[in-house]
């Protein structure tokens, strides 16, 4: 039985409100949904915050999942629009750049391939949060620049720009670890 | 150093980020169940609060019948000393004198109050036996006959056993005045009954009406014309309260 199908049979229980199936279902999916709670805050005790609220969202609206799409993915929507909802909560704006800041950045030239996921996810959580959202939605959940920009309330051209931003810097801060790494490892 | 483009920067991320787990502190669970707990409503659910109430109707109202039964067997009592008195004064001695005293040496002790209780229902009871008291007489007297014949000197035992194999034909005369006692509580229910039994608390009304006869119930409701029932008396020893009577 795969974890999917595992998750599916978990669903009718939880409908019903059953405490033991809804545990079973937070087991099963905690793990990958803190990961995807952790790209979007700032550090661990953030994201677990919106971990916690999700959850009690989920198991409250659960009868509002109809089946479109799979159970996982609706509840990876869930997560993601806590981490938004949470962000608007704290009142931290948008740090909005013009689309010509955002354009002709110099491409960054790097190696990649040693680069590990927590160092990764590190220069992720250092950016400012509207760049951090828009990078995220755009390049790992997979949202289009139209339907980023109307979970946001900004424009399309906006989200592009955001998009465009948060990628120079992160190429910027890879190359910076990157020598940093030669160095240590050069001793 | 390798140029990278955009797609493939983006997609090098989104495949850093595939199927990553990190496990979450262990008391959050714990967190998310307390806050799921508080969200659920507290209130005691109405069958249980209808289930409670029909059980406390239900035992005041087994209290209450088995006091009636004393009442009934003085009541028949009182009869009984009307009928002698009756008797006498028509000059007739019968033997149910003896018998009557016996009934009394029986529930005197415990049902003393009791018999103070119904000193009013006696009241009441005391023209109707005058003025049947002849015709009753007369009833008795043929009903006693044969006792009459085989009364020895040990008639007292003879008559106690007499009591105990059946009723005296004068118990016609008990029931003959439940009449003139009209209970217009009792009577009203049976109207209420006439509406069936709509919601609980006329299901309770009905239980307590069977078992508590008295004129101000243990535990009374009264349903409105949307069938919504409300509770508009209570008659537990100390506690009481209820609207009153309107004629």
């Amino acid at each position: 039985m795969t974890p999917s199908h595992h998750i599916d049979d978990l669903l009718e229980g939880c409908k019903a409100g059953n405490r033991k199936m809804q545990e079973l279902l937070y087991r099963h999916t905690s793990s990958k949904m803190l990961a995807v709670c952790m790209r979007y805050t700032r550090n661990r005790m953030e994201a677990e915050d919106v971990l916690q609220m999700a959850y009690i969202k989920i198991f409250q609206k659960i009868n509002e999942y109809r089946g479109n799409g799979s159970f996982e993915g609706w509840i990876r929507r869930v997560m993601v629009n806590t981490a938004i909802e949470s962000y608007r909560k704290n009142l931290r704006s948008l740090h909005v750049v013009s689309l010509d800041e955002g354009y002709d950045q110099p491409a960054a030239n790097f190696d990649f391939s040693s680069l590990a996921m927590k160092d990764l996810l590190g220069l992720i959580q250092k950016l400012s949060d509207g760049y951090r959202i828009v990078f995220n939605m755009y390049i790992i959940e997979g949202y289009s620049h139209r339907e980023i920009a109307d979970v946001l309330g900004i424009s399309e051209g906006t989200s592009k720009s955001q998009l465009s931003r948060a990628r120079t810097i992160l190429k910027e801060e890879i190359i910076k670890m990157e020598g940093i790494n030669y160095a240590k490892h050069t001793g | 150093m390798q140029n990278i483009q955009d797609k493939e920067f983006d997609q090098f991320i989104k495949n850093q980020f595939e199927d990553v787990e990190m496990e979450p502190s262990g008391d959050l669970w714990g967190a998310i169940e307390t806050k799921l707990e508080g969200k659920r409503k507290r209130s005691i659910p109405f069958y249980w609060i209808a289930a409670a109430i029909a059980i406390i109707g239900l035992s005041i109202g087994l209290m209450f019948m088995s006091k009636d039964r004393n009442h009934v067997v003085t009541a028949l009592a009182v009869n009984h000393r009307h009928t002698r008195t009756e008797n006498k004064e028509a000059g007739t001695v019968l033997p149910q004198t003896v018998r009557v005293s016996a009934v009394n040496q029986i529930t005197a002790s415990p049902v003393n109050t009791a018999a103070e209780n119904f000193a009013v229902i006696k009241d009441h009871k005391q023209s109707f036996v005058a003025d049947t008291a002849a015709d009753d007489t007369k009833k008795n007297l043929l009903a006693m006959q044969p006792l009459k014949q085989i009364v020895r000197p040990d008639h007292q035992s003879i008559a106690v056993k007499q009591d105990k194999m059946e009723l005296p034909p004068d118990i016609v005369l008990a029931s003959a005045d439940v009449p003139e006692v009209k209970d217009e509580v009792i009577n009203e229910n049976d109207q209420k009954e006439n509406k069936g039994i709509r919601n609980v608390g006329d299901l309770v009304n009905y239980v307590v009406g069977k078992l508590d006869k008295r004129e101000e119930k243990a535990i009374k409701f009264q349903t409105d014309d949307d069938d919504n029932s409300s509770l508009v008396g209570i008659n537990i020893g100390m506690l009481r309260f209820g609207q009153k009577k309107q004629k």
